[in-house]
């Protein structure tokens, strides 16, 4: 087989597959299909965000309300927290790369830095995800006890649901990190490679 | 959007279709998929036109969109988005006509095995044949893929003897 033949082959396309649309109702699903996929797209960093804007004002409250004074630290603790992490999902939603107008290799490097940054958030979210709230929880709860106003083996259960939180969501990490993070980005350095070789 | 807008979209869709279809077809796992991700190409490119300055020829900038939105959705992504995305009507339809002719199915034949060798290659290789095989000058595969001419140059010699070889094997 001759090298042009293959544009010939390749071309001949067409005339066996027809694509057929009605122009007003393709219109129509690309705006209901958008919407959905704007929805959705941003699902997980708004689910994120209604968690924390219910933390602060609840943390807020417990600042007046709750009489234990370790409660009270522990509340200002996760209100800052939860300040804080609000502006963190801020900067993610910000640095997603949205333009697929970029050439293919700056796409694959727009990617690669965005999963890199995503991934190293990822490793090290047991210090900036899990434990700053536990220790706040945890805290939060020994004022009630110290004070007496819950007994020992109610309290004994609260540590305990702190910890399997703690765990689980160690583990939960772990998973994404290894299922979502390091394929894609073995994937994406493979094709940076093959790209400049 | 705008009309206008509207008419610019689906201008360049009757023109450019087919070529978007073929570059789908190749990183699609069957044909279910390449229509699941040729509706996806078209959201995108949808989606994207308040940003299309003009400056470029349109077709090039739909290219681009296509092969990133290729590379971005892999297969097992397209059945997760399947529930979310899928256009629930008839707007998109694409048929298969029987070859009548011996020539005509000799021709489908050999489509399908170049499609077959194709899919075979890596996905940066899958982006600059199917350029290369629309017929596109070096200069736009080069806007498009962001590396230079003759780097184009060298890996589509590479790639076209691979794919010769392929075929020559099957046949």
């Amino acid at each position: 087989m001759m090298e042009d033949e293959l544009i010939k082959i390749w071309q001949s396309s067409p005339q066996a597959e027809q694509i057929k649309f009605e122009k007003s109702r393709l219109m129509l699903d690309m705006d209901n299909s958008l919407d959905r996929f704007h929805r959705l797209a941003k699902y997980g960093i708004i689910i994120e965000q209604i968690a924390v804007l219910i933390i602060i004002p609840v943390f807020l409250f417990y600042i007046y309300f709750v009489p234990h004074l370790l409660s009270k630290i522990a509340s200002i603790w996760i209100a800052i927290w939860a300040c804080w992490y609000m502006t963190l999902l801020r900067k993610f939603k910000k640095s997603k790369p949205k333009t697929l107008n970029l050439g293919y290799i700056d796409y694959l490097r727009e990617n690669r830095t965005y999963m890199v940054n995503l991934k190293k958030w990822a490793d090290r979210s047991m210090y900036w995800y899990v434990l700053p709230p536990m220790l706040g929880y945890f805290i939060f709860i020994i004022g009630p006890y110290l004070d007496g106003a819950i007994d020992e083996a109610f309290f004994i259960k609260l540590i305990l649901i702190g910890l399997a939180t703690v765990i689980l969501t160690y583990f939960y990490t772990r998973w994404v990190v290894k299922t979502i993070y390091t394929p894609r980005l073995k994937k994406i350095d493979e094709l940076i490679k093959v790209m400049e070789e | 959007m705008g009309k206008d807008l509207e008419s610019t979209f689906l201008n360049a869709l009757e023109e450019h279709q087919h070529k978007l279809l073929r570059i789908c077809t190749v990183y699609a796992k069957d044909d279910d998929d390449t229509k699941d991700l040729f509706q996806e190409v078209l959201v995108n490119i949808w989606k994207s036109m308040p940003s299309f300055k003009g400056t470029s020829n349109i077709g090039t900038w739909m290219y681009r969109i296509t092969l990133n939105v290729c590379l971005r959705l892999k297969t097992k992504e397209l059945k997760k988005q399947k529930k979310l995305l899928r256009m629930n009507s008839s707007a998109i339809n694409i048929h298969k006509t029987e070859a009548s002719t011996d020539e005509q199915k000799e021709q489908q034949k050999q489509l399908v095995q170049l499609r077959k060798c194709i899919k075979q290659l890596n996905e940066a290789d899958k982006a600059i044949i199917t350029l290369y095989l629309e017929e596109l000058p070096y200069k736009e595969i080069s806007s498009i893929t962001g590396l230079t001419e003759n780097n184009i140059a060298v890996k589509i010699k590479r790639i076209k003897t691979k794919l010769l070889k392929c075929l020559n094997q099957r046949s």
